[in-house]
C-alpha cells in the first residue's frame, strides 16, 4: 500500500518543479519573488526538506523588510530547491537580470 | 479530549492536504479545508460548527487577522478557538497575532506526525488559563 504522506511528497516536489520554473525567470526585484518564497518557507520543512524552507524564509524575510534580496540568496534557494527535487544544478537563466 | 472537528484555512493546497493527512494518520480529528477566508467564513456562516479554527496568516486578499476579525462577528463563533499558522518566527510577530486573541500560534514549517498533539497541548493551555 502507498504511504500518503509520500505521495503529497511527490504533489509537493511537482509544486517546487513549478516554483523552481518561476523563480528562475524572476529578478531579484520582483514583486512575485516574496509571495513564492514565503508558501516555500512555511511549507517545505513539513514535506521533510528543511534547506529549501530555511532558504526561502531568507528571501521572503528580504522581500518583506528589504533591502531586496540578494542575488546571491534566491541563487542559494534555487539550489536548495534542485537538491530537493534532484534535477542537476542549473544557474538562473543568464538572460535574467539580477 | 477525542478527535476535534477543525476548520483549517490555507491558500496552500500542500500545506491543506498535508494538515488533513496529519489529523487523520494521528486520529487527532477531522479537518475541513477552506481555500480562503472568504470560503471559511461562508462555510461558518452556513452552520460548520468547528471545535477550532487553524488561520494561516498571510494569505492573499483576506489575511488571518481579517478573517478572525469576521469570525469573531459571526455569533455562533465569538468563542470559537483560533490557532494561527505563521511562518514568520518573530518574537513581535507571535504576540501580535496573540494579542488578537488566538489561543495560539503554529510555526510553520510544523510535523505533521506531532502537529495534533501540538494544538492539543495549545488548547489545554487556554483552558486552564479560562478556568484559572
Amino acid at each position: 500500500m502507498t504511504d500518503p504522506l509520500e505521495l503529497l511528497r511527490a504533489l509537493f516536489i511537482e509544486r517546487c518543479r513549478t516554483d523552481l520554473e518561476r523563480l528562475r525567470r524572476l529578478e531579484s526585484d520582483d514583486p512575485d519573488l516574496g509571495p513564492i518564497a514565503h508558501q516555500l518557507a512555511g511549507s517545505a520543512g513539513s514535506f521533510g526538506y528543511p534547506e529549501v524552507s530555511e532558504a526561502a524564509a531568507v528571501v521572503d524575510d528580504r522581500a518583506r523588510y528589504g533591502p531586496t534580496p540578494a542575488p546571491e540568496e534566491v541563487q542559494t534557494l534555487l539550489q536548495a530547491l534542485e537538491r530537493a527535487i534532484g534535477t542537476p544544478h542549473h544557474t538562473r537563466n543568464p538572460d535574467t537580470p539580477t | 479530549m477525542a478527535g476535534f472537528c477543525i476548520l483549517h484555512v490555507d491558500d496552500d493546497e500542500n500545506i491543506r492536504a498535508l494538515t488533513a493527512l496529519a489529523f487523520t494518520l494521528t486520529g487527532d480529528g477531522e479537518v475541513r479545508s477552506a481555500a480562503s477566508g472568504v470560503e471559511a467564513l461562508e462555510a461558518l456562516g452556513e452552520g460548520l460548527q468547528p471545535d477550532l479554527i487553524l488561520l494561516d496568516v498571510m494569505m492573499p486578499d483576506m489575511d488571518g487577522p481579517a478573517v478572525l476579525a469576521g469570525v469573531r462577528e459571526l455569533p455562533a463563533h465569538r468563542d470559537t478557538p483560533i490557532i494561527f499558522m505563521t511562518a514568520q518566527t518573530q518574537d513581535h510577530e507571535v504576540a501580535r497575532l496573540m494579542a488578537l486573541g488566538a489561543v495560539g500560534v503554529v510555526i510553520k514549517p510544523f510535523d505533521p506526525m506531532t502537529l495534533g498533539q501540538q494544538v492539543r497541548a495549545l488548547l489545554e493551555d487556554h483552558s486552564d488559563d479560562r478556568s484559572a
